[in-house]
């Protein structure tokens, strides 16, 4: 918290999208609303529980909610090249 | 999945709540507790302007979370939500909890040292120790009070099952506050060794420890939550709610 995020997120756009206030996502999340508003502006990443039930919440791909940094995932790929898969 | 565009639910406090006496009285009472942080803010900020650089920096951010808070626990919500009976109950528990072994063992340490000593001057002695600490009991009781009333605003002293979100603060405030309580045993483990008339003192050093535990690891999880959340809840986004989504 309190970095440049590295993980970005359109949880905001999506929640009034569905005219949703914080306070219903965070209830129906079961979660707090400071947690949403954490999430909202980027100072949180949630756990891939949360997110993996946001992406089944809004019936949407996780991909399409969360995402990496484009900065940083050219320099993951530039680091490491990606691994190739064993043939068999 | 969720409806689209479906009716926000109202979330102002009924009139009847607002004008009942109890509410009357947390509104007094939480005035009280917002005057304080914004003593407490002020002199944050002198203190600030006689410190060059970050120091600054730090103090100028501290007093304006004391009174974005302040201002916070004089909303109406806010004061609904602190008025939950069973609320109540846990802060007089963890009040009792936190100060309990410290005075009894402060006056009992006054005490036996007055017993020991007949003369008059020793036990006048031991009176004005017992004064004093039972004042500066009075006073951190308020603190942990107002410590407590903010914590619960941000959700972390309901009861309810904590979130992620949380866990990861709570536990990050656990972390600092064992760091602290080592050095503090260290210290104690020094001073037995070296200094003959500390070891009579033992019970009033371990409740003091349980007090610092309990008020670093409170003021740890209040700075880093309300770092966070003092400042967003004021910065008035489109949807001004106030804290505690589950509450």
């Amino acid at each position: 918290m309190g970095q440049k995020p590295r993980v970005l997120n359109r949880l905001r756009e999506l929640r009034r999208e569905f005219g949703l206030t914080q306070e219903r996502l965070a209830e129906d999340l079961e979660v707090t609303r400071h947690t949403i508003l954490a999430l909202e502006v980027g100072r949180y990443v949630p756990s891939i529980e949360l997110a993996l039930r946001l992406a089944a919440y809004f019936e949407r791909p996780l991909e399409s909610i969360f995402w990496l940094d484009p900065e940083e995932e050219t320099l993951v790929k530039a680091k490491h090249p990606p691994p190739r898969p064993v043939q068999t | 999945m969720p409806q689209k565009k479906e009716e926000n639910m109202p979330t102002s406090p009924s009139d009847k709540m607002t004008t009942s006496w109890s509410f009357h009285l947390n509104q007094r009472s939480n005035t009280l507790l917002a005057g304080l942080l914004v003593g407490g803010a002020h002199i944050l900020l002198l203190l600030a302007r006689l410190l060059p650089g970050k120091a600054r920096e730090g103090l100028d951010s501290t007093a304006r979370l004391l009174k974005t808070s302040a201002l916070l626990m004089m909303q109406p919500r806010s004061i609904l939500l602190m008025m939950q009976p069973r609320l109540y109950l846990k802060v007089f528990r963890e009040l009792a909890l936190l100060l309990c072994p410290l005075v009894l063992a402060s006056v009992f340490a006054a005490l036996e040292r007055a017993s020991l000593t007949s003369s008059s001057a020793n036990i006048t002695i031991s009176g004005r120790l017992i004064v004093t600490i039972i004042l500066g009991a009075g006073i951190f009781s308020l603190l942990f009070t107002v410590l407590l009333n903010l914590l619960v605003l941000s959700g972390d002293f309901s009861g309810r099952k904590q979130d992620e979100l949380q866990r990861a603060l709570s536990n990050q405030a656990a972390a600092f506050t064992l760091q602290v309580m080592l050095l503090a045993l260290v210290l104690l483990f020094l001073g037995y060794l070296f200094v003959q008339g500390w070891r009579d003192l033992a019970a009033v050093h371990l409740s003091l420890l349980f007090f610092i535990a309990r008020m670093t690891y409170l003021l740890k999880l209040f700075q880093l939550r309300w770092k966070e959340v003092a400042e967003i809840e004021l910065a008035a986004d489109s949807e001004p709610q106030i804290a505690g989504g589950r509450e």
